[in-house]
């Protein structure tokens, strides 16, 4: 073995901040011309072991080497001047800048004016997404696109730099399987360039789609380098965390369970006040189930969500909780009537990133009263609950005080469940509940959910990972082009692919169908 | 404040006194008499030093109000404006109502003062939410508006002819407040911007209100989410930065000037915003941050009376620290540049 791409030696970090020793002697070794699986649970060091690689951060100790030459990597422009690129977990994208000028952010084509020469750059990044087949459109402004579009934006920019070592750290968890399929072949084309892999993600079966060889991060520490081939699923689990993972059992008793949240005729408009995006949808949410909202982005699922916890105005139609009516009622009286809401875009609407753990759970909660008393906070009630939520939600990092951007990924998206589940909603909407989250916290919010919806609640989930829906749901609304155009029961006779072709408009206009044998619902599993 | 924050505070602190002492150096005949009299002038006797702490009466309030617009996130540039509306208001109400007693008066006063004054900066809060008028610049245009206003006021109908100045008659002056350390200037009002600046600072720490600012200044799409009324929180900071400000004004005046006097109040809305920097938006901050101001002001002032330095020399030191405060993204940047020292190769994982 002589040409390793990539050669980490006894990598070693801590964060003073927090006294957190992120990476112990961690080893890397990356073969030239081959995707390498980086996995390990929230909080395991994946993200700051590539960082650190990719001049994000600085190590404390070990050497590294690129093509066999030791290299000091102390900037971004150090590693891509030694052909190392890395999309990132946390996106990188200034928000008011257009798709194509985030692609083309420090390699503009200047003119002898010294202005950017906005046909060239327009034609640059056509030719880019044509080479690629990842198409956005490229003058919409970052702010205005969905999660999944954003992560395809940060891939497009690293694909233009043409580096020959990639990092992707967890690119797949916000895209859609079309989305994902087509980064795969992307991903296989640059392998047979010759250019060099690493690929980190929670979902250890597109690990063993396209990987060749893996490396097991636990606990800050390389535990095991292979190739894939040696390994099943299982043992990659079981070395990941520790231990074998429980069954998981989110049954409940079907039943004809009545309506909790009730949604008649709802008309909503896109953020210019335009154009409706959602069309008289009907949506009705019951007691005791899961339901799940399914639809490809842009067809104005965002948009419903959103109204339906008071965020976007509505234009006509009416939003029910129980009897209570709450069209245009405002945020604060969404909240209060027990709708809980875990927003698609985590840090830039669900959470402070600069702000305390204990300021992001109490945030939604100050107005209750252990948490406060006549407009004054009980600091010493809001610590307790924030303690006990780390603890519950093995939230790992430092103490409550610390600030989110201390977390891992993983570990940011646990304190924005942790509150929403805990404020004991009547309905909870969550929208990609497991984004980013290892196998052990997502059978943990799997479980919670499912408590959640059989203790007379009522839980939304809005989900792009179709298995995922399968295994959940009880019941599956589709929209598409702004309308709900199916409501389906999850039963044995119903495929991802009716689902797939329903979300894109191809299934025969089938409106509620409601198949009503559940006898294969003891079938249901995720494949893992 | 972090540890990392006060050691920058000391960096600054520091460094602008080392660059006042190298233009001394620079500028005197006499070095020695001048930089004893800048560096021990000021706490020498009772009268410099009551007079330092007087002059840090209202910076110690401008900051206060400049630290709530600026915890929440809207810049208020316009509390020149506001003290000097805020005095004229307190000097008008002191006259008209020269018949009440202080106790009566007082509490009146104060309450219209810091409503009015809130009310100017409100109003750039008001255009923000309902026409998205970016609030540093409106905040500073309607404070030269209104500071003009004032002194077209002062000068024509409220101007005292036998001043030989543009200033007002004197109010009656059973409504002075009492001084503490004759004969310098430190008056009553000490003590009540102690109490203005530890309740903003028990509000800000442990009210649900103040939580909301806090938010709101962070990420106000997440504060939205949560429910917060972003608009309403904008509009009540600067109401409450004007108020604050209004509040420096007045005290000033009722402390010691006894009347309005054209541009009386030159640079307390600046040096408020410096003072707010410096103390990283924490309300009780301000004071030791005021204070260093304050002293900067008078060390000069001190300096020129007993030797050949100009008082200038403080205009380039708080200069310097303008330059080195807002220089701090400069200082994050270095401080995640730098990265860890100390790595102790551990064996155990089992501390983790
Ligand atoms: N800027 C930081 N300051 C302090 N601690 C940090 C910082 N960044 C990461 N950490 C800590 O380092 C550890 C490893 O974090 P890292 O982001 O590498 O995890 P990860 O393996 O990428 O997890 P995830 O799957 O959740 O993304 C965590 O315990 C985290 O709290
Ligand atoms: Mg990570």
């Amino acid at each position: 073995m002589d040409s390793y791409s990539i050669e980490m030696k006894d990598i070693g970090k801590v964060f003073e901040s927090n006294r957190t020793v992120a990476l112990d002697h961690t080893n890397l070794r990356v073969a030239k011309g081959s995707i390498h699986a980086l996995v390990g649970e929230n909080g395991a060091g994946k993200s700051t072991l590539m960082k650190i690689l990719c001049g994000l951060e600085r190590k404390n100790a070990g050497e590294i080497f690129i093509g066999g030459v030791h290299k000091d990597i102390k900037s971004v422009k150090d590693a891509y001047d030694n052909g190392i690129g890395m999309v990132n977990q946390q996106f990188r994208l200034i928000e008011d800048y257009t798709v194509a000028e985030n692609i083309l952010l420090g390699v503009e084509k200047i003119n002898r004016w010294g202005f950017i020469n906005q046909r060239e750059s327009l034609r640059r990044v056509q030719a880019l997404m044509g080479t690629s087949c990842l198409s956005l459109p490229p003058e919409t402004i970052v702010s205005e696109l969905t999660m999944g579009q954003r992560q395809l934006v940060e891939i497009l920019r690293i694909l233009n730099r043409s580096v020959d070592i990639l990092v992707l750290d967890e690119p797949t968890s916000v895209l859609i399987p079309q989305e994902i399929q087509r980064l795969f072949l992307i991903i296989r084309e640059l392998k047979t360039q010759g250019k060099t892999i690493v690929f980190i993600s929670h979902r250890l079966e597109e690990v063993f789609e396209i990987c060749d060889r893996i490396t097991i991060l636990r606990n800050g520490r390389d535990i095991a380098e292979d190739p894939i081939s040696g390994f099943d699923k299982k043992q990659v689990s079981f070395l990941m965390i520790g231990e074998y993972p429980g069954a998981l059992n989110t049954k409940r008793p079907a039943k004809d369970n009545p309506v909790l949240l009730k949604v008649e005729n709802l008309s909503v408009r896109d953020v210019h006040g335009k154009t409706e995006v959602v069309r008289s949808a009907n949506l009705a949410v019951r007691q005791n189930e899961i339901t799940a909202l399914v639809g490809v982005s842009n067809n104005g699922k965002q948009e419903l969500v959103e109204a339906l916890v008071g965020l976007r105005r509505v234009v006509s139609g009416n939003i029910c909780l129980r009897d209570r009516e709450l069209t245009g009622k405002t945020v604060r009286d969404f909240r209060k009537a027990g709708i809980a809401y875990i927003p698609e875009d985590r840090t830039g609407v669900g959470a402070s990133i600069s702000s305390s753990i204990l300021d992001n759970i109490i945030a939604t909660k100050l107005y209750e009263i252990p948490y406060s008393k006549r407009g004054w906070i009980n600091r010493k009630i809001a610590r307790k609950n924030a303690e006990s939520l780390v603890r519950e939600y093995r939230i790992k990092g430092s103490a409550i005080q610390a600030s989110l951007d201390t977390l891992s990924g993983g570990n940011v998206q646990k304190v924005i469940l942790a509150r929403e589940i805990s404020s004991d909603p009547s309905v909870l909407i969550v929208c990609e509940p497991t984004w980013g989250l290892d196998h052990r916290s997502s059978d943990y919010i799997y479980k919670r959910l499912a408590e959640l919806a059989g203790s007379g609640k009522a839980v939304l989930i809005v989900s792009s990972y179709l298995d995922e829906v399968m295994f959940l749901a009880d019941r599956i609304f589709v929209i598409y082009k702004g309308e709900i155009i199916a409501e389906l029961e999850n039963a044995a006779t119903l495929t991802k692919t009716t689902i797939g072709e329903l979300m894109l408009g191809l299934g025969a206009p089938l409106s509620y169908v409601c198949p009503s044998d559940r006898q294969g619902e003891t079938n249901r599993e995720l494949p893992r | 404040m972090n540890q990392f924050n006060v050691w920058r505070t000391v960096f600054i602190v520091g460094a602008a006194l080392g660059f006042g002492l190298c233009v001394i150096l620079l500028t005197s005949q006499e070095p020695g008499v001048a930089v004893h009299a800048f560096f021990v002038g000021p706490f020498s006797n009772t009268y410099f030093f009551g007079n330092l702490l007087a002059s840090a009466i209202p910076l110690v309030l401008t900051g206060v109000a400049a630290c709530v617009s600026f915890s929440a996130s809207v810049l208020n540039l316009g509390l020149e404006g506001q003290v000097y509306l805020g005095s004229f208001l307190g000097v008008f109400l002191a006259w008209r109502f020269e018949t009440f007693p202080p106790v009566v008066l007082y509490p009146f006063i104060f309450s219209i003062v810091f409503c009015c004054s809130g009310l100017l900066a409100a109003l750039s809060g008001y255009l923000k939410i309902k026409r998205n008028v970016n609030t540093l610049i409106s905040s500073l245009l309607i404070s030269y508006i209104a500071i003009y206003l004032v002194d077209a006021l002062i000068e024509t109908v409220f101007i005292d002819p036998n001043a030989g100045m543009a200033a007002t008659p004197y109010f009656s002056d059973r409504f002075l407040f009492a001084k503490l350390l004759p004969p310098s200037d430190l008056h009553a009002g000490l003590f009540l911007a102690l109490i203005f600046t530890f309740s903003l600072y028990l509000v800000m720490k442990k009210s649900v209100f103040g939580f909301e600012i806090a938010l709101t200044g962070k990420n106000p799409t997440f504060a939205r989410y949560t429910g917060i009324s972003v608009s309403k929180i904008l509009m009540l900071s600067m109401f409450l930065s004007g108020g604050f400000a209004g509040m420096a004004g007045m005290i000033d005046i009722f402390g010691i000037h006894g009347r309005m006097i054209r541009g009386f109040s030159n640079g307390y809305g600046w040096n408020g915003i410096a003072v707010a920097l410096i103390a990283r938006n924490q309300p009780l901050w301000a004071i030791p941050s005021a204070l260093f101001f304050a002293y900067l002001e008078n060390a000069a002032n001190v300096g020129a009376l007993l030797s050949d330095i100009t008082p200038e020399i403080a205009r380039t030191i708080q200069a310097t620290i303008f330059f080195t405060v807002t220089a701090e993204t400069l200082f994050s940047f270095v401080r995640k540049k730098k990265g860890g020292g100390a790595w102790k190769p551990s064996s155990t994982a089992s501390s983790r």
